[in-house]
């Protein structure tokens, strides 16, 4: 009688420590476990006021944008204050965004530089600059604040050398970061 | 200052009514007042609380929150359900009075305390009174055992 009390004993002990283990496996990997919901964008670009002069098109629901008339004239800084924003359309959630270079392609010596800056509280810029022999690839800017339901404007800056010849292209592919 | 962890998930209180199947079936295993099936009744009921964490992993996101809340409350009230009911069982129909006490004391009070100090920190911040009653309930157990070992030394 004894001996089968034994034998059950050990029988639960075995078992019992079977389910907690298992079940403590489970409940610390239920810790590790997170969902992750698709949702639609918050910040996207909008068209500024100066759009149809630098030749701003906006696609991809928002997210993607080509400036294909932006001009540079030799020795002489042309600006284009507003073509493109950078819109925070949330009712109340602010976000941080920063400038990062992508691409460039273009020969060097024709250009002095290229500017982009978001214009935040505190402006952040990329600027690309050639020396007339090759460009001077930027950094990623800093993380500023775009606050809930605001607008930004991107401001570009553009410089040809003085003995540029006219037709002369640049390619310049910049993303802007997004994070909460 | 001292700050506790309160971010519980619900499965820890089904985690928890694990514990307390598993506990309740070595005790009835040793204690030897009751059927031989009584303590494998005890761990198919853990087994069974297991199966819920596994499937609560499985539909994480299919469930919510306050859904896996109410199961996983539910099972571990039901864990506490089996002790109390032992326990009146002990003292009610088998009258063994003595043993009833201590089972209250050891078991009963304990694991009614524990349930009631990992509620109170699920959802919001910890209830100190109760985080209090609980080391000085746990010292009063530790020195009335220590009390009663000697005693019965002696």
């Amino acid at each position: 009688m004894a001996k089968r009390k034994y034998l059950d004993l050990i029988v639960l002990v075995m078992i019992s420590v079977f389910v907690i283990t298992v079940s403590a496996q489970v409940y610390y990997s239920l810790g590790m476990t997170s969902t992750i919901t698709t949702a639609a964008n918050d910040v996207y670009f909008v068209k500024g006021p100066d759009n149809e002069t630098a030749g701003v098109n906006i696609f991809n629901d928002n997210k993607s944008a080509t400036l294909t008339l932006l001009k540079a004239y030799p020795n002489m800084t042309l600006s284009y204050d507003d073509p493109i924003r950078v819109r925070n359309n949330h009712t109340s959630q602010s976000y941080n965004v920063r400038l990062r270079p992508v691409s460039l392609s273009g020969n060097a010596q024709h250009f002095v530089f290229i500017n982009f800056t978001l214009n935040t509280a505190t402006p952040v810029s990329l600027n690309y600059t050639s020396n007339g022999i090759s460009w001077a690839d930027p950094s990623e800017t800093a993380f500023v604040t775009v606050n809930a339901n605001t607008e930004y404007a991107i401001r570009v800056q553009t410089m040809a050398n003085a003995t540029a010849t006219s037709g002369q292209i640049a390619t310049i592919e910049i993303a802007v970061d997004v994070e909460t | 200052m001292l700050k506790l962890a309160t971010d519980l998930l619900p499965e820890f209180f089904l985690f928890l009514g694990i514990d307390f199947f598993v506990g309740l079936s070595l005790l009835t295993c040793v204690m030897g007042h009751f059927r031989r099936t009584v303590p494998y009744l005890y761990q198919a009921a853990a087994v069974f609380g297991y199966v819920n964490l596994w499937m609560s992993r499985q539909l994480l996101s299919t469930f919510g929150e306050y859904m896996r809340f109410s199961y996983c409350l539910l099972y571990l009230a039901l864990a506490l359900a089996n002790i109390v009911g032992i326990n009146v069982y002990l003292a009610v129909v088998k009258k063994l009075w003595t043993l009833g006490k201590v089972f209250a004391s050891s078991v009963t009070f304990p694991t009614t305390l524990i349930f009631a100090f990992f509620f109170s920190l699920y959802e919001g911040e910890p209830f100190y009174v109760l985080t209090a009653s609980f080391i000085f309930g746990a010292i009063v157990l530790g020195v009335g055992t220590a009390f009663m070992v000697m005693a019965k030394r002696r």
